[in-house]
């Protein structure tokens, strides 16, 4: 399989997804006593961090996708 | 860098003309995602999101409904299409345009930050107020788990917005460059234009060109991973070899179709898998957390027992799902002090109250299996497998007869008060 550039909706739900299935399982079948007021929270604060960076990063190939785009023009015209 | 003026090819030997001319390839377009103006009930939100997925939009209005009532996120995802999802023939939303109005134009290329940062605090707030309505159990039941599921899809559609995260959407300048040749040299409706030859400046570090994604068969291939080791340990649980419950059965599979999503992240792409994943996920947590006791067939509503005689308050009294009151209250009490009556009642899911009568001793047996348990004269506690054996002693201090209450909720809230 070829690499591609990081796709954000596969990471975060995919963390999501794990995240349930290890909750699930620790909760039931483990003395780990996992205690939602804790993990929830945390899934929502990570959640916005993923965003977060997520934004940051767009935020950044977009305005280099700009400049490409203005020197394009400026070559081209 | 070539120098190649815009004159006419014939008089530019060597140029890359020789090529038959072949029409521009109209690039694949992908509609933008626009609420309808035609086929709409309310804002038109599920006419234009099915239309954007490619579902019939009564699937996407049913979905809406269903999640509407279960916990209210249906409520909630439809306002927020309403106000991020421009109309149709437009090119902002409610809230692009409201922002607009109120920032310059410098201001608004920090817009995804800026509503990244009070989505997620809504969120918070909105959880916190969940905190403090009830215990997680009640959390789950009601739907909250839809809800950080929405408040995710909120934050991805946020980031994925206009193609903002991942690679330049199809019809980009450098995929149209690529699959048409058509910055390369002449060609198709425009036989006579020969646009130079582009080369990147020097100070700004390229781009890398869109590539269409070949096939991916990493989906195909975890979804069979997922249901060979899904199959491999129904097999060991039926044929005795190990003891695994069904629910962990699903939860390994729901973690194989996780981490072949996150494979996904960098290699190939899975996404449809979530097709199966947020189902699969929504069920286990749910399995996960219905107690082993939760007895069905009793029936869905609001019950309230309010039994006078000793007879009536025998009866065995139960609801599968609701909200449910045992008023012992109106209890006539037995003349004979030493007398002991057996009460017994049962909610599957929902909220249970017990009155208690102040004329009589109680030995009480609560038990709750998830959720919140409250007496009288005790402090509320919460969780998982909760049970308060205690004896009430009546209010007078004369001799009293006994009810012996056992009282017992799956999910939900009990709160054992007295008249």
């Amino acid at each position: 399989m070829r690499k591609h550039p990081a796709d954000f909706t596969s990471l975060i739900f995919g963390l999501l997804v794990v995240g349930t299935a290890v909750c699930v399982l620790l909760y039931g079948y483990t003395d780990v006593n996992v205690d939602w007021r804790i993990v929830v929270p945390i899934a929502f604060v990570a959640l916005g961090v993923l965003g977060l960076l997520g934004s940051i990063i767009a935020q950044r190939r977009s305005s280099r996708r700009a400049q490409v785009d203005q020197a394009s023009a400026e070559v081209s015209s | 860098m070539s120098e190649h003026p815009n004159q006419d090819p014939d008089e530019q030997p060597g140029t890359t003309t020789t090529a038959p001319p072949t029409p521009p390839q109209q690039p694949r377009l992908r509609a933008p995602l626009r609420r309808s103006r035609h086929d709409k009930v309310l804002a038109g939100v599920a006419a234009g999101f099915g239309r954007w997925i490619g579902v019939d939009p009564v699937v996407v209005r049913v979905v809406l409904v269903v999640l509407a009532i279960f916990g209210g996120s249906g409520i909630l995802l439809y306002g927020i299409g309403w106000l991020f999802i421009p109309l149709e023939g437009e090119q902002q939303s409610e809230v692009e345009q409201f922002i607009d109005r109120h920032r310059s134009k410098d201001e608004r290329a920090k817009f995804p930050l800026l509503l990244i940062i009070p989505a997620v605090i809504i969120g918070i707030i909105v959880l916190g107020s969940l905190v403090s309505a009830g215990p997680w159990g009640g959390w789950w039941s009601s739907g909250g788990w839809l809800l950080l599921l929405a408040s995710g899809g909120i934050v991805i559609w946020l980031m994925t917005r206009d193609g903002l995260v991942g690679p330049p959407k199809a019809g980009s300048w450098t995929d149209e460059a690529q699959s048409t040749g058509f910055a390369h040299g002449g060609s198709g409706d425009y036989p006579s234009y020969v646009a130079p030859e582009y080369q990147p400046p020097a100070d700004v570090p390229p781009v890398q060109p869109y590539e269409q994604r070949p096939r991916s068969y990493l989906g195909a291939a975890t979804l069979s991973v997922a249901i060979i080791v899904v199959g491999a340990l129904s097999a060991l649980s039926l044929a005795d070899v190990a003891s695994i419950e069904p629910v962990a059965i699903m939860a390994v599979g729901l973690g194989v179709l996780g981490l072949g999503l996150l494979v996904g992240t960098f290699f190939g792409r899975a996404l449809w898998l979530l097709l199966l994943a947020i189902p699969l996920a929504l069920i286990t947590a749910i399995a996960a957390m219905v107690p082993s006791n939760l007895s069905l067939g009793d029936g869905i509503g609001e019950r309230t027992w309010r039994p006078v005689s000793v007879a009536q308050a025998t009866v065995p009294y139960r609801l599968t799902l609701g909200s449910a009151t045992l008023d012992l209250s109106r209890l006539q009490a037995p003349t004979d002090a030493s007398a002991v009556i057996a009460v017994s009642a049962y909610l599957g899911v929902g909220e249970l109250r017990v009155i208690l009568p102040a004329d009589m001793n109680v030995e009480l047996d609560a038990s709750v299996g998830m959720g919140e348990l409250s007496v009288v004269g005790f402090p509320t506690i919460d969780g998982k497998d909760n049970r308060l054996v205690t004896t009430i002693p009546a209010v007078s201090e004369q001799p009293a007869p006994t009810i012996h209450l056992v009282s017992t909720l799956s999910i939900g809230s009990m709160e054992v008060s007295r008249a």
